[in-house]
């Protein structure tokens, strides 16, 4: 009994790495999740802090489009922390039509707190795999980014 | 004043230090890669990794394929009710406990499984040809190291 419940394991699929990836992928959102949570934080839209802070004056659909987000569902995130007074929407200087985003103080400082805890949660990861494994690691994801241009397909999953 | 049309991206560079982008932006590119490449009545992922644990285990609990696959039971009942409306899959009501279905393929689920089998290894092979051979054992061994992080 014992031993055919052993079998029942996940090894058929263990060789596929689209399941290696999301099993992983799963796991590291939900530690980051729970890191996230005191701060009442989201990792999604920590993306998004983290990609206004490093483009400031940056216009939403150009943010949108460099994490592929639906624009419908990036304007949602965007009111979301407007409302909550960490990013301010402009209309940009250049163009009526667009908006600009930035961080106000008090997202930036919510933003710096978030981060130290990402590095926490990296530095979880570090344990896992080490300090070298983590560079390749992040070398392999990245080639993978090359894959879907075959098939040109947007959809989200 | 010509309006600019907007079409710069914005950089994404720090975030591309965080494993946990990178690993959620190349899951996404597998997946679109898989879905895009599927042509049967297999067309998600979620779907395949159950015809193969049921495949694999004919007779197997619901509960069984959930701790298998690590998802809720509520979403495997979902993804088996879409499985059986397509005739893929069968439930069978156990003889010792009437709550506890069991799982089965029918014939076609085994010809879809098939089927879907043979274009997933087409798409390991362009996944390998990016990676190379001993690129893609290290990620397969480095993801299943990080899946062993427990919750903090």
């Amino acid at each position: 009994m014992a031993r055919q419940h052993s079998a029942v394991k996940t090894s058929p699929l263990s060789g596929f790495l689209g399941y290696a990836l999301r099993r992983a992928q799963g796991v590291i959102f939900a530690d980051f999740n729970h890191a996230l949570a005191e701060l009442g934080l989201r990792p999604a839209q920590f993306v998004v802090l983290v990609m206004i802070d490093q483009n400031p004056g940056a216009s939403q659909s150009s943010v949108s489009a460099a994490l592929g987000i639906q624009k419908a569902n990036f304007v949602a995130v965007i009111a979301d922390l407007e409302k909550r007074g960490l990013v301010r929407r402009r209309r940009s200087d250049t163009d009526a039509r667009t908006y600009s985003l930035c961080l106000t103080p008090q997202g930036q400082s919510l933003l710096a707190h978030a981060v130290e805890l990402q590095s926490r949660h990296e530095a979880r990861l570090v344990a896992q795999i080490g300090n070298e494994g983590r560079l390749q690691l992040l070398g392999l994801l990245d080639r993978l980014s090359a894959l879907p241009s075959a098939w040109q397909l947007k959809s989200r999953i | 004043m010509a309006p600019r049309r907007e079409t710069t991206i914005a950089c994404v560079a720090d975030l591309e230090q965080h494993v946990g982008y990178m690993l959620r932006r190349a899951q996404i590119s597998v997946f679109a890669d898989f879905i895009g490449s599927q042509s049967g009545p297999v067309t998600r992922p979620g779907q395949f990794s159950l015809l193969i644990v049921v495949g694999r285990s004919p007779g197997l609990s619901q509960a069984r394929v959930c701790a298998a696959l690590g998802i809720k039971r509520a979403n495997l009942v979902a993804a088996i009710d879409d499985l059986e409306s397509q005739g893929l899959v069968r439930r069978e009501a156990s003889a010792a406990d009437r709550r506890a279905n069991r799982l089965h393929l029918t014939a076609a689920g085994q010809r879809a499984l098939q089927k879907a089998l043979a274009i997933q290894a087409a798409h390991e092979a362009r996944i390998t040809r990016l990676l190379g051979a001993a690129g893609r054992k290290t990620l397969l061994k480095q993801l299943a190291q990080l899946s062993k992080l427990s919750a903090s």
